[in-house]
Protein backbone atom coordinates (compact mmCIF):
# COMPACT_ATOMS: atom_id res chain seq x y z
CA UNK A 1 0.00 0.00 0.00
CA UNK A 2 1.90 2.85 -1.31
CA UNK A 3 0.87 6.55 -1.67
CA UNK A 4 3.12 8.35 -4.53
CA UNK A 5 2.16 11.57 -4.90
CA UNK A 6 -0.56 14.21 -3.45
CA UNK A 7 -1.78 17.03 -5.45
CA UNK A 8 -3.70 19.59 -4.93
CA UNK A 9 -5.59 21.97 -7.02
CA UNK A 10 -7.04 25.02 -6.62
CA UNK A 11 -10.81 26.58 -7.93
CA UNK A 12 -9.46 27.24 -11.44
CA UNK A 13 -7.54 24.54 -12.28
CA UNK A 14 -3.81 25.63 -11.47
CA UNK A 15 -1.70 23.49 -9.50
CA UNK A 16 -0.88 24.96 -5.81
CA UNK A 17 1.14 21.89 -4.34
CA UNK A 18 2.70 18.30 -5.59
CA UNK A 19 4.21 16.09 -3.89
CA UNK A 20 6.39 12.96 -3.98
CA UNK A 21 5.97 10.44 -1.37
CA UNK A 22 7.46 7.30 -2.63
CA UNK A 23 10.00 6.67 -5.28
CA UNK A 24 8.49 4.98 -8.32
CA UNK A 25 6.52 7.67 -10.60
CA UNK A 26 8.94 9.12 -13.62
CA UNK A 27 11.02 12.15 -13.40
CA UNK A 28 8.83 15.48 -14.89
CA UNK A 29 9.19 19.04 -14.81
CA UNK A 30 6.72 20.91 -12.91
CA UNK A 31 5.26 22.50 -16.16
CA UNK A 32 3.75 18.78 -16.71
CA UNK A 33 2.60 18.77 -13.59
CA UNK A 34 0.80 22.15 -14.17
CA UNK A 35 -0.58 20.81 -17.27
CA UNK A 36 -1.70 17.57 -16.21
CA UNK A 37 -3.73 19.58 -13.03
CA UNK A 38 -5.39 21.75 -15.60
CA UNK A 39 -6.16 18.44 -17.75
CA UNK A 40 -7.51 17.03 -14.84
CA UNK A 41 -9.21 19.74 -14.04
CA UNK A 42 -11.35 20.08 -17.42
CA UNK A 43 -12.07 16.19 -17.13
CA UNK A 44 -13.63 16.42 -13.79
CA UNK A 45 -15.72 19.59 -14.69
CA UNK A 46 -16.39 17.53 -18.12
CA UNK A 47 -17.43 14.36 -16.04
CA UNK A 48 -19.86 15.76 -13.69
CA UNK A 49 -21.98 17.60 -16.74
CA UNK A 50 -22.04 14.46 -18.50
CA UNK A 51 -22.84 11.87 -16.38
CA UNK A 52 -26.79 10.86 -16.99
CA UNK A 53 -27.21 10.32 -13.33
CA UNK A 54 -28.21 13.70 -11.46
CA UNK A 55 -26.06 15.86 -9.02
CA UNK A 56 -22.84 13.75 -10.11
CA UNK A 57 -20.04 15.19 -8.45
CA UNK A 58 -16.94 14.79 -11.05
CA UNK A 59 -14.14 12.00 -11.40
CA UNK A 60 -13.76 10.24 -8.18
CA UNK A 61 -11.00 7.20 -9.04
CA UNK A 62 -9.27 6.48 -12.39
CA UNK A 63 -8.20 3.13 -12.00
CA UNK A 64 -5.00 1.79 -14.83
CA UNK A 65 -3.44 -0.91 -14.43
CA UNK A 66 -0.24 -0.37 -12.67
CA UNK A 67 -2.03 3.06 -10.23
CA UNK A 68 -4.59 4.46 -8.97
CA UNK A 69 -5.75 8.59 -9.27
CA UNK A 70 -8.09 9.27 -6.08
CA UNK A 71 -9.71 12.62 -5.66
CA UNK A 72 -11.79 14.47 -3.44
CA UNK A 73 -13.32 17.82 -4.38
CA UNK A 74 -14.23 19.82 -1.23
CA UNK A 75 -17.21 22.37 -0.86
CA UNK A 76 -15.08 25.12 -2.09
CA UNK A 77 -14.01 23.20 -5.38
CA UNK A 78 -10.38 22.78 -4.38
CA UNK A 79 -9.17 19.32 -5.44
CA UNK A 80 -6.82 16.66 -3.54
CA UNK A 81 -5.88 14.12 -6.04
CA UNK A 82 -3.54 11.13 -4.38
CA UNK A 83 -2.28 8.88 -6.60
CA UNK A 84 -1.28 5.36 -5.32
CA UNK A 85 -0.32 2.03 -6.39
CA UNK A 86 -3.17 -0.36 -7.24
CA UNK A 87 -3.49 -2.41 -4.48
CA UNK A 88 -5.01 0.34 -2.37
CA UNK A 89 -9.01 0.38 -2.54
CA UNK A 90 -10.29 3.33 0.13
CA UNK A 91 -8.41 6.23 0.48
CA UNK A 92 -11.21 8.66 1.96
CA UNK A 93 -9.90 9.08 5.54
CA UNK A 94 -6.87 9.27 4.04
CA UNK A 95 -7.86 12.60 2.18
CA UNK A 96 -10.11 13.78 4.76
CA UNK A 97 -7.19 14.11 7.15
CA UNK A 98 -5.48 15.60 4.41
CA UNK A 99 -7.96 18.24 3.86
CA UNK A 100 -8.15 18.70 7.69
CA UNK A 101 -4.65 19.90 7.55
CA UNK A 102 -4.99 22.27 4.82
CA UNK A 103 -7.90 23.77 6.62
CA UNK A 104 -5.54 24.02 9.67
CA UNK A 105 -2.50 24.33 8.72
CA UNK A 106 -2.64 26.03 5.34
CA UNK A 107 -6.19 27.94 6.34
CA UNK A 108 -5.29 29.22 9.21
CA UNK A 109 -2.07 31.28 8.72
CA UNK A 110 -1.78 34.72 8.07
CA UNK A 111 1.09 34.42 5.83
CA UNK A 112 -0.68 32.10 3.06
CA UNK A 113 -3.12 33.76 0.42
CA UNK A 114 -5.95 31.80 -0.62
CA UNK A 115 -5.74 30.03 -4.24
CA UNK A 116 -1.92 30.80 -4.54
CA UNK A 117 0.92 27.88 -4.19
CA UNK A 118 1.20 26.75 -1.07
CA UNK A 119 4.45 26.81 0.96
CA UNK A 120 3.80 26.52 4.38
CA UNK A 121 6.27 24.66 6.71
CA UNK A 122 3.85 22.99 9.35
CA UNK A 123 1.49 21.42 6.27
CA UNK A 124 4.58 20.09 4.95
CA UNK A 125 5.73 18.11 8.19
CA UNK A 126 2.16 17.37 9.42
CA UNK A 127 1.31 16.19 5.53
CA UNK A 128 5.10 13.72 5.37
CA UNK A 129 3.97 12.38 9.16
CA UNK A 130 0.56 11.74 7.91
CA UNK A 131 1.61 9.98 4.43
CA UNK A 132 4.28 8.22 6.58
CA UNK A 133 1.96 6.43 8.80
CA UNK A 134 0.22 5.18 5.56
CA UNK A 135 3.40 3.98 3.69
CA UNK A 136 4.77 2.15 6.24
CA UNK B 1 -38.98 33.14 21.82
CA UNK B 2 -40.89 32.08 18.76
CA UNK B 3 -40.24 35.83 16.68
CA UNK B 4 -36.65 35.08 16.77
CA UNK B 5 -36.61 30.94 16.11
CA UNK B 6 -35.18 31.56 12.57
CA UNK B 7 -36.73 28.08 11.37
CA UNK B 8 -39.78 28.71 12.31
CA UNK B 9 -41.71 29.21 9.33
CA UNK B 10 -45.51 29.99 10.26
CA UNK B 11 -46.34 31.26 13.75
CA UNK B 12 -49.99 31.51 15.12
CA UNK B 13 -51.40 33.10 18.16
CA UNK B 14 -54.56 31.22 19.12
CA UNK B 15 -56.19 32.16 21.83
CA UNK B 16 -57.86 29.38 23.65
CA UNK B 17 -61.70 30.71 24.37
CA UNK B 18 -62.57 31.52 28.22
CA UNK B 19 -65.24 28.98 27.68
CA UNK B 20 -62.70 26.11 28.45
CA UNK B 21 -61.30 25.40 31.25
CA UNK B 22 -57.75 26.72 30.29
CA UNK B 23 -57.84 30.86 29.25
CA UNK B 24 -53.84 30.30 28.66
CA UNK B 25 -52.69 31.71 25.35
CA UNK B 26 -50.52 28.95 23.13
CA UNK B 27 -48.28 29.85 20.60
CA UNK B 28 -47.98 27.48 18.07
CA UNK B 29 -44.92 27.18 15.42
CA UNK B 30 -44.09 24.92 12.89
CA UNK B 31 -40.76 24.77 11.78
CA UNK B 32 -38.73 22.95 8.62
CA UNK B 33 -40.39 19.50 9.24
CA UNK B 34 -43.40 20.06 10.28
CA UNK B 35 -43.14 19.77 14.11
CA UNK B 36 -45.30 21.66 16.01
CA UNK B 37 -44.41 22.96 19.86
CA UNK B 38 -46.95 24.67 21.96
CA UNK B 39 -45.15 26.65 24.28
CA UNK B 40 -46.23 27.67 27.77
CA UNK B 41 -48.07 30.99 29.16
CA UNK B 42 -46.61 33.65 26.67
CA UNK B 43 -44.19 35.39 29.38
CA UNK B 44 -44.11 39.44 29.39
CA UNK B 45 -40.96 40.60 27.67
CA UNK B 46 -38.02 40.90 29.05
CA UNK B 47 -35.40 43.80 28.59
CA UNK B 48 -32.55 41.72 28.01
CA UNK B 49 -30.57 44.59 30.34
CA UNK B 50 -32.62 43.63 33.22
CA UNK B 51 -31.90 39.88 33.22
CA UNK B 52 -28.70 38.88 35.62
CA UNK B 53 -25.78 38.37 33.87
CA UNK B 54 -24.66 34.84 33.34
CA UNK B 55 -21.02 33.20 34.07
CA UNK B 56 -21.02 32.67 30.03
CA UNK B 57 -19.11 30.04 28.11
CA UNK B 58 -15.40 30.32 29.25
CA UNK B 59 -14.92 28.45 26.36
CA UNK B 60 -14.10 29.03 22.37
CA UNK B 61 -13.27 26.94 19.85
CA UNK B 62 -9.49 26.67 18.62
CA UNK B 63 -10.57 27.41 15.34
CA UNK B 64 -12.58 30.63 15.65
CA UNK B 65 -9.69 32.18 17.40
CA UNK B 66 -7.24 31.08 15.10
CA UNK B 67 -8.97 32.39 11.61
CA UNK B 68 -9.94 35.76 14.04
CA UNK B 69 -6.09 36.38 14.88
CA UNK B 70 -4.93 35.21 11.44
CA UNK B 71 -7.09 38.48 10.12
CA UNK B 72 -5.80 40.38 13.00
CA UNK B 73 -2.29 39.85 11.40
CA UNK B 74 -2.79 39.98 8.13
CA UNK B 75 -4.49 43.53 8.85
CA UNK B 76 -1.72 44.63 10.34
CA UNK B 77 0.74 43.47 7.93
CA UNK B 78 -0.31 45.47 5.02
CA UNK B 79 -0.52 48.08 6.90
CA UNK B 80 3.37 48.11 8.99
CA UNK B 81 6.99 48.63 7.65
CA UNK B 82 8.95 46.51 10.16
CA UNK B 83 8.57 43.51 11.69
CA UNK B 84 8.86 44.92 14.96
CA UNK B 85 6.24 47.57 14.08
CA UNK B 86 3.85 43.95 13.66
CA UNK B 87 5.18 42.79 17.19
CA UNK B 88 4.09 46.25 18.43
CA UNK B 89 0.85 46.00 16.89
CA UNK B 90 -0.26 42.70 18.08
CA UNK B 91 1.20 43.53 21.47
CA UNK B 92 -0.94 46.78 21.51
CA UNK B 93 -3.87 44.13 20.70
CA UNK B 94 -3.41 42.03 23.76
CA UNK B 95 -2.84 44.79 25.96
CA UNK B 96 -6.55 45.93 27.07
CA UNK B 97 -7.20 42.18 27.03
CA UNK B 98 -4.40 41.53 30.20
CA UNK B 99 -6.07 44.94 32.01
CA UNK B 100 -9.73 42.91 31.65
CA UNK B 101 -8.26 39.67 32.09
CA UNK B 102 -6.45 40.99 35.69
CA UNK B 103 -10.00 42.50 36.84
CA UNK B 104 -12.21 39.42 36.25
CA UNK B 105 -9.73 37.05 37.35
CA UNK B 106 -9.10 38.85 40.50
CA UNK B 107 -13.08 39.12 41.11
CA UNK B 108 -13.79 35.47 40.09
CA UNK B 109 -10.83 33.48 41.58
CA UNK B 110 -8.90 35.49 44.26
CA UNK B 111 -11.97 37.07 45.68
CA UNK B 112 -10.64 40.92 44.81
CA UNK B 113 -7.48 40.02 46.65
CA UNK B 114 -4.66 41.84 45.25
CA UNK B 115 -0.85 40.55 44.81
CA UNK B 116 1.65 42.49 46.40
CA UNK B 117 4.98 41.35 45.52
CA UNK B 118 6.57 40.72 42.40
CA UNK B 119 7.13 37.18 42.86
CA UNK B 120 3.35 36.54 43.13
CA UNK B 121 2.22 38.84 40.76
CA UNK B 122 4.15 36.80 38.00
CA UNK B 123 3.16 33.32 39.75
CA UNK B 124 -0.80 34.60 39.58
CA UNK B 125 0.04 35.08 35.63
CA UNK B 126 1.81 32.11 35.20
CA UNK B 127 -1.03 29.81 36.46
CA UNK B 128 -4.16 31.38 37.47
CA UNK B 129 -4.06 34.15 33.85
CA UNK B 130 -2.36 31.29 31.77
CA UNK B 131 -5.23 28.53 33.14
CA UNK B 132 -8.14 30.61 32.33
CA UNK B 133 -6.97 31.96 28.77
CA UNK B 134 -4.81 28.74 27.62
CA UNK B 135 -6.80 25.46 29.83
CA UNK B 136 -3.28 25.05 31.05
CA UNK B 137 -0.55 26.55 33.49
CA UNK B 138 2.39 27.85 31.72
CA UNK B 139 5.24 25.32 31.58
CA UNK B 140 8.03 27.86 33.14
CA UNK B 141 8.74 30.90 35.15
CA UNK B 142 12.60 31.68 35.77
CA UNK B 143 14.94 34.50 37.55
CA UNK B 144 17.02 36.18 34.67
CA UNK B 145 21.05 35.61 36.16
CA UNK B 146 22.05 38.49 34.31
CA UNK B 147 19.70 41.10 36.13
CA UNK B 148 17.55 41.57 38.50
CA UNK B 149 14.78 43.04 36.88
CA UNK B 150 14.03 40.17 34.34
CA UNK B 151 11.89 37.24 34.71
CA UNK B 152 11.33 34.61 31.97
CA UNK B 153 7.76 32.97 31.22
CA UNK B 154 7.94 29.66 28.59
CA UNK B 155 5.32 28.20 27.34
CA UNK B 156 6.00 25.40 25.28
CA UNK B 157 2.76 25.56 22.12
CA UNK B 158 1.34 29.18 22.54
CA UNK B 159 -2.07 29.00 21.25
CA UNK B 160 -1.45 31.92 18.43
CA UNK B 161 1.25 30.42 17.48
CA UNK B 162 -0.16 26.53 16.39
CA UNK B 163 -1.10 27.10 13.02
CA UNK B 164 1.26 29.79 11.94
CA UNK B 165 4.49 28.83 9.71
CA UNK B 166 6.69 32.55 9.62
CA UNK B 167 7.84 32.72 6.19
CA UNK B 168 11.93 32.94 5.87
CA UNK B 169 11.97 36.65 4.86
CA UNK B 170 9.97 37.46 7.97
CA UNK B 171 13.06 36.97 10.28
CA UNK B 172 12.23 36.42 14.56
CA UNK B 173 8.91 37.36 13.82
CA UNK B 174 7.12 36.17 17.15
CA UNK B 175 2.98 36.51 16.64
CA UNK B 176 2.59 34.90 20.45
CA UNK B 177 3.37 38.76 20.78
CA UNK B 178 -0.22 38.99 21.17
CA UNK B 179 0.20 36.89 24.71
CA UNK B 180 2.93 39.22 25.64
CA UNK B 181 0.66 42.36 25.29
CA UNK B 182 -2.08 40.54 27.41
CA UNK B 183 0.51 39.99 30.30
CA UNK B 184 1.83 43.42 30.18
CA UNK B 185 -2.01 44.56 30.11
CA UNK B 186 -2.36 42.40 33.80
CA UNK B 187 1.14 43.60 34.89
CA UNK B 188 0.68 47.09 34.43
CA UNK B 189 -2.86 46.93 35.89
CA UNK B 190 -1.56 45.38 38.77
CA UNK B 191 0.89 48.41 39.18
CA UNK B 192 4.19 46.46 38.41
CA UNK B 193 5.17 48.08 34.67
CA UNK B 194 7.18 46.15 33.25
CA UNK B 195 7.54 45.59 29.51
CA UNK B 196 7.50 42.36 27.95
CA UNK B 197 8.19 40.64 24.54
CA UNK B 198 8.05 37.35 22.98
CA UNK B 199 11.13 35.75 21.32
CA UNK B 200 11.54 32.02 19.78
CA UNK B 201 13.91 29.56 21.79
CA UNK B 202 16.49 28.29 19.77
CA UNK B 203 16.95 25.65 21.86
CA UNK B 204 13.78 24.43 22.72
CA UNK B 205 11.19 22.57 21.24
CA UNK B 206 9.92 23.94 17.80
CA UNK B 207 6.99 26.22 19.21
CA UNK B 208 8.87 26.84 22.34
CA UNK B 209 8.35 30.68 23.45
CA UNK B 210 10.16 32.67 25.92
CA UNK B 211 7.78 35.82 27.44
CA UNK B 212 10.50 37.79 28.85
CA UNK B 213 9.49 40.36 31.31
CA UNK B 214 11.44 43.42 32.44
CA UNK B 215 10.29 45.28 35.29
CA UNK B 216 10.65 48.99 35.42
CA UNK B 217 13.44 50.42 38.25
CA UNK B 218 11.31 51.74 40.53
CA UNK B 219 9.53 48.98 41.04
CA UNK B 220 12.16 46.51 41.61
CA UNK B 221 13.25 49.24 44.43
CA UNK B 222 9.54 49.22 46.24
CA UNK B 223 9.48 45.20 45.98
CA UNK B 224 12.72 45.03 47.55
CA UNK B 225 11.38 48.01 50.10
CA UNK B 226 8.40 46.43 50.72
CA UNK B 227 9.48 42.88 50.44
CA UNK B 228 13.02 42.29 51.46
CA UNK B 229 14.61 39.84 50.04
CA UNK B 230 13.87 36.59 51.10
Amino acid sequence: MVVYALWVINKTGGLIFDREFASGLPELSTNAFLKFASAFHTQHAIAAQLSPVPDCKGIEVIEAECFKLFCYETPTAIKFIVITDSTVQVVDSLLRDIYQLYSDYVLKNPFYEVEQPIRVEHWETKLAQLVGEWNV
Amino acid sequence: NPALNPRATLSLIVIMSSSSSSSSAAVLTSGEGDEVKEQAVRRPLVDIVDKPLSRGKSQVTLSSFSYLFSELVQYWQSRVESTQELERRLSDAGYPIGLRVLELLSWREKQGKKEKSLLAVLQFIRSVVWRSLFGKVADGLEKSTKSDDEYYIYDNDPLTNRFISVPKDFGHLNCGAFIAGVVNGVLDGAEFTATVTAHNVPNGGPAQTVFVVNFDQDVVKRDAAVNGYK
